[in-house]
């Protein structure tokens, strides 16, 4: 079988990932070859796609990336907590000789790419939530995925501390993308706490298109963190598609602080009765940062549950996108669906758009949202200045107190204490323009 | 006045009431008393007529008509009043015209003239003082942001205006500072008269300082397990129900200890 | 005693009452539309050239134009050369000059609507506009209003005695280009109210218009256009009815208000166009282009809307805030019963400084209706301090409908603060069963219930109105109850 046709009206951009693919190693596997047909017929999206409407990825079409390599050099020192088992993967390809993998038998690691090689009537299986029909960018990470990451845990099974995934780019003057996929998979009862990390200390503009799926068996639980402190030139996309089933429970923390452009989607489907959704989420963006992140729950039977609670600042010329989607099926009688968005604009060239949605289907059910943007409480800031402090550190205390909501809920310590030396860096930059 | 024999009463699969026989006549004040869950609630709501409440078996009769054939509304219109628990909000409809509507429904009903707004405000004005009600409720939504007191206050002032025959009194001192439970006390004993009876249904004697009861029924484990005169709640005061449900609690309290 | 979704539907099943026919001769142009067609509405009514050739550019405008996306709405293709553009009662030659001179059978007809046109018999204090089909028939009240130096007349009217107001403000809040129906209506449109309130005035009285579709096959495009001059004040209130009829028949009307520095419009709306049976068949496609321009400092624009009616109703009546310190407000209560579906919500555009809007919207599904709220709020970067609050409520009575809530916030200003708050339920058993023990029989339960729920919104309306809309509310809603 051949590579997808080519159309005639594919755009220049496409035509980039076309080329990509070709030179792919897995150009001749019929699942990619599928992915990548469904990508170019959808091509990237665009503004006039409801889902994308106030994101616009002319910046990232404009631009060329190479396709990375595995085996790049990578000699800095690795940031990771301790007390985690660090996978770390350098351009999207996953390095055994740098990672500690968990011991526990109960806990299998696979590397995707290994296993397209070792086993690829197994790897035809990778992905069996049908997902790439639903985003042409998932469909694009299908086809030119770099390497990826399958943990399987087995019933019952717990670690004793966190799978720590850490993304990082090699020492390169090259403009690289890297498609990095994320199976995880939880037997029944088992617990599971996964953190996703992409750090970029450099300043080269990279391109990174990340899929998450993750499938929660009857009783399991996975706390899961999504964390994206990528370079401010840099492009980032990811996409968590998740499935609950029965008395699972899915906690995502994510953050959105690097990246010239990130767009984040995370879609939940709670499949089983009791199955409940939290996703918590703070996005920062300031300079000319873009971040977008699109939440959609759908909650499909009885008594299940889903709560959001995110967070946006805007500063210089910072702009903030927030969609969530809560969907109540017809017969998902007894939901229970709360969100709250809360944001904060802190200058008048930044922009905060905020799209919650609710779509229900059924009567018998409790759900209810919140929006708001809009500045620090001027009487705390007052009642903080009254107690000695001058109107900049006030405003840094209010904006991280603001911000600290959703850090303090992150369940690993050492991480906590990361993001808001984080959101220190951050804000403190930010902080000093405005005084 | 109500009669209740061998009352069975399931909840889903459950059966909370099991076998509950009480005789109630008109001027008397009974007090149910029981620990948690022992299905006073129960009892008040199959009264009143809510829904998901079963009858397996048992019959009420209420002034000699079978009262399980009617519906709340028909309840309410026969005379019968269940002032309850957890009142609930109802945002944007005014007190005054839920009241009013009620009255209303209720006066047709015995063939009474229908009153007419400037009636029904003086007549709501009285009861307002009796209840120590600032004139601001007239304007607020039905328990709309009520505080636990105020709902309280406001379901005896219900029970005042529509001046029932049977007047059910679900845990009405629950969630009351004394002074609030002295004005409920004070509305209710002045709403008792010889064609009037009240059954009170509640967990601590506190309410029986107030409101002296004619008799009082233990009720335990979905039956009448003792009643008595007024003497009954003094001595539940003082020993609880232990006494009642675990008459060899001695003996309990020391495998307790083996377990431990 | 335990209620299901099928006492419920019950309880909603209530026939129309509007649903009679006129016999009356009309004169009505064949289904169709192209250049000639436009031209011709535009000989009839013995238009001045300026309007023809901005009915034409819109025309042309509107060929271009793909037909749009229906978001959350099912609907079939509408068919626009099987409908007839312009429908008006015969035996005129010329506009009636008084009342004496309508045909009875018109006056028969809005009597039976409850709208009587004689002066004498009709409300104290609200003058009324009668549009029929395509044309307007009678206008109430003509000679009190002018005393005032109010003008209340039909759009026809104006064009041919204020022909420097419409040209110098019709299409300034809608363009002809504006969205498909808002440029079809601009193409076609026939006729409508027009009001102007000169400067300083207080209009002495509340105005009405009336409109009636009644003509098979016809659809109805007016067009209202209101201004308010600096410092004037009117309260304007408009109703709508149609016969049953088995085929939907489109109702795309455009309503332009500007108001000029600290003038005040409030624009009142109790839409009960037939809604098509219980089974869906029928009703109106009600697809209206409402806009308030807030054009001076310190103006308001307050819409309140009470949507019972229509097979599918897609309007969302908003406010531009123009000048400084204006104020835009959005009142409203949808109501979907069986098949019915209903789009609705607000834009507020905050442009000047310490511009306010609020945003109240209540939707109440029943049967397999479908109730969707649409709003954007937008605060531009020169609108300082701006700010909003929207409320959205949803009441869902049955598990057969859908209740929808897609808000879009903008903000590109850091002084502003904009607040939303989405909340759904249903009418509880507990809250039922509360006014049940209180001896209030089911059915006014719930209709007291829904009431309440709506009443944020029906404390907007004047008082005849808001009357109205209570009996409304619940005619549509009996049996409705779980």
């Amino acid at each position: 079988m051949s590579a997808a046709p080519h159309s005639l009206s594919e755009s220049a951009s496409v035509m980039r990932m076309r080329a990509a693919f070709e030179q792919h190693n897995g150009a001749n596997i019929p699942l990619r070859q599928a992915a990548f047909a469904t990508f170019s017929r959808a091509g990237f999206p665009t503004p006039r796609d409801e889902q994308w409407k106030y994101t616009n990825l002319r910046r990232l079409e404009s631009r060329e990336f190479t396709v990375s390599h595995p085996d790049a050099p990578y000699t800095s020192v690795i940031f990771k907590p301790a007390n985690v088992y660090p996978l770390v993967f350098i351009d999207g390809y996953y390095r055994p000789e740098l990672s500690t993998p968990p011991t526990s038998s109960a806990v299998k690691i696979t590397s995707l790419l290994s296993l397209q090689q070792s086993d690829p009537q197994q790897f035809a299986t990778f992905s069996d939530i049908q997902t790439d029909q639903s985003s042409s960018m998932t469909a694009l990470n299908t086809a030119l995925m770099t390497d990826g990451i399958m943990i399987e845990a087995a019933d019952n099974a717990t670690l004793d501390q966190p799978i720590f995934l850490t993304f990082l780019w090699s020492d390169t003057e090259l403009n690289l993308m890297a498609h990095p996929r994320i199976v995880i998979r939880t037997g029944k009862h088992a617990h599971l706490t996964v953190i996703q990390h992409y750090l970029d200390t450099g300043s080269t503009s990279h391109f990174n298109n990340s899929v998450t799926t993750v499938q929660l068996a009857a009783g399991s639980k996975l706390e899961h963190c999504l964390i994206q402190n990528e370079n401010n030139h840099s492009f980032h996309v990811s996409q968590i598609h998740a499935e609950l089933a029965q008395d699972s429970t899915l906690t995502n923390h994510h953050f959105n602080f690097g990246a010239a452009l990130a767009r984040t989607d995370i879609n939940a489907l709670l499949k089983g009765p009791e199955a409940k959704a939290i996703l918590n989420g703070l996005q920062f963006a300031t300079g000319h940062q873009h971040h977008d992140t699109h939440l959609q729950v759908e909650h499909c039977v009885p008594h299940t549950q889903s709560h959001e609670d995110y967070r946006g600042i805007a500063d210089q010329r910072g702009r903030i996108v927030f969609n969530g989607k809560v969907k109540v099926h017809e017969k998902a009688a007894k939901t229970d669906a709360q969100q709250s968005s809360r944001n904060l604009l802190l200058s008048s060239t930044a922009e905060i758009d905020a799209k919650p949605e609710l779509e229900i289907y059924n009567d018998d059910v409790k759900c209810a949202h919140g929006a708001t943007i809009g500045q620090l409480d001027a009487n705390a800031l007052f009642y903080l200045r009254s107690r000695g402090l001058d109107e900049q550190q006030a405003r840094a205390l209010l904006t991280h107190a603001f911000a600290n909501h959703i850090i303090t809920q992150v369940p690993v310590p050492e991480m906590r204490q990361q993001l808001t030396e984080t959101s220190h860096v951050r804000f403190g930059a930010q902080l000093e323009y405005m005084a | 006045m109500l009669s209740i024999k061998d009352l069975h009463v399931n909840v889903g699969d459950k059966e909370i009431l099991k076998g509950i026989s009480l005789e109630i006549h008109a001027g008397e004040v009974h007090a149910i008393m029981g620990p948690n869950g022992s299905g006073k609630s129960t009892l008040s709501q199959v009264l009143a007529g809510r829904d998901g409440y079963e009858v397996v078996s048992g019959s009420i009769t209420y002034k000699d008509q079978d009262i399980l054939a009617l519906s709340p509304e028909e309840r309410a219109r026969e005379g019968v009043f269940l002032a309850l628990q957890y009142p609930v909000e109802i945002p944007g409809v005014n007190n005054v015209y839920l009241l009013k509507a009620g009255l209303n429904a209720i006066r047709k009903h015995r063939g009474l003239s229908e009153l007419d707004a400037f009636e029904f405000l003086t007549l709501i004005k009285e009861k307002m003082k009796l209840m120590q009600m600032d004139e601001s409720f007239l304007n607020r939504g039905v328990n709309e942001g009520f505080s636990g007191g105020e709902k309280k206050r406001n379901e005896i002032l219900q029970m005042a205006i529509l001046e029932p025959s049977l007047a059910l009194l679900d845990e009405t001192d629950s969630g009351l500072d004394i002074d609030a439970l002295k004005i409920v006390a004070n509305g209710v004993n002045s709403l008792r008269s010889p064609e009037r009876a009240i059954l009170m249904v509640t967990h601590y004697q506190r309410l029986l300082d107030y409101i002296t009861p004619d008799y009082v029924h233990v009720l335990a484990g979905g039956k009448i397990i003792k009643s008595g005169d007024k003497s009954l709640a003094l001595e539940l005061e003082k020993r609880g129900y232990d006494w009642l449900t675990h008459p060899q609690s001695q003996k309990g309290t020391t495998t307790g200890a083996i377990g431990a | 005693m335990s209620t299901t979704p099928h006492d419920l539907e019950e309880l909603v099943t209530q026939k129309y009452r509007h649903g009679f026919v006129t016999d009356i001769e009309s004169d009505t142009l064949a289904p169709g539309l192209d250049e000639n067609v436009i031209r011709h509405i535009s000989r009839i009514k013995k238009e001045p050239d300026f309007l023809l050739q901005w009915r034409l550019n819109a025309y042309r405008h509107w060929l271009t134009m793909p037909t749009p996306n229906w978001a959350h709405l099912k609907i079939a293709p509408i068919d626009y050369q099987a409908i007839s553009y312009y429908s008006a009662p015969k035996a005129r030659t010329d506009a009636p000059k008084s009342l004496d001179e309508v045909d009875p059978k018109l006056l028969e007809t809005y009597d039976k609507l409850g709208i009587p046109l004689h002066e004498r018999a009709r409300l104290a204090g609200v003058a009324v506009d009668a549009v029929f089909d395509s044309v307007s028939v009678a206008t109430t009240f003509k000679d009190r209003l002018a005393k005032a130096g109010v003008v209340f007349c039909s759009f026809s009217d104006a064009v041919q005695h204020h022909p420097e107001l419409i040209e110098r403000y019709l299409g300034s809040v809608v363009p002809h280009g504006d969205n498909y129906f808002a440029a079809l209506n601009s193409a076609v449109f026939t006729d409508g109210s027009f009001v102007y309130i000169p400067k300083g005035v207080r209009c002495p009285m509340e105005l009405s218009t009336y409109f009636r579709i009644n003509a098979a096959n016809t659809g109805q495009f007016e067009r209202t256009l209101i201004i308010a001059d600096e410092g004037s004040t009117v309260s304007y209130l408009e109703g709508c009815t149609a016969p049953m009829r088995d085929e939907n028949q489109l109702h795309a009307a455009v309503v332009e208000l500007v108001a000029l520095k600290d003038a005040n419009i409030k624009y009142s709306t109790v839409q009960n166009w037939y809604p098509g049976d219980e089974n869906g068949l029928g009703g109106i496609y009600n697809f209206v282009t409402k806009r308030g321009d807030c054009r001076g400092a310190n103006s308001k624009i307050s819409w309140t809307q009470v949507e019972t009616g229509s097979a599918i109703t897609w309007k969302y009546p908003s406010c531009i805030l123009t000048g400084d310190n204006s104020v835009g407000e959005f009142y409203s209560v949808a109501l979907t019963n069986h098949y019915q579906q209903a789009d609705t919500g607000t834009k507020m555009i905050h442009i000047g400084r310490n511009t306010k809007s609020t945003i109240v919207s209540k939707g109440i599904s029943a049967g397999h209706g479908q109730n969707c709220y649409r709003g954007l709020v937008k605060i531009l970067p020169g609108a300082e301090g701006a700010r909003n609050y929207t409320q959205c409520d949803s009441l869902l009575m049955g598990d057969r409908c859908g209740a929808h809530t897609f808000p879009y916030i903008e903000v590109k200003n850091s002084t502003a603060s904009v607040e939303h708050e989405a909340s759904t339920s249903k009418i509880s058993d507990d809250q039922l069963f509360y006014c049940r023990s209180r001896g209030i029989s089911q059915e006014d339960a719930v209709s007291m219930i829904v009431n309440g729920f709506c009443k944020a919104v029906f404390k907007e309306l004047p008082m005849e109105f808001a009357v109205e809309a209570q009996n409304l509310l619940s005619v549509s809603l009996e049996g409705a109850v779980g």
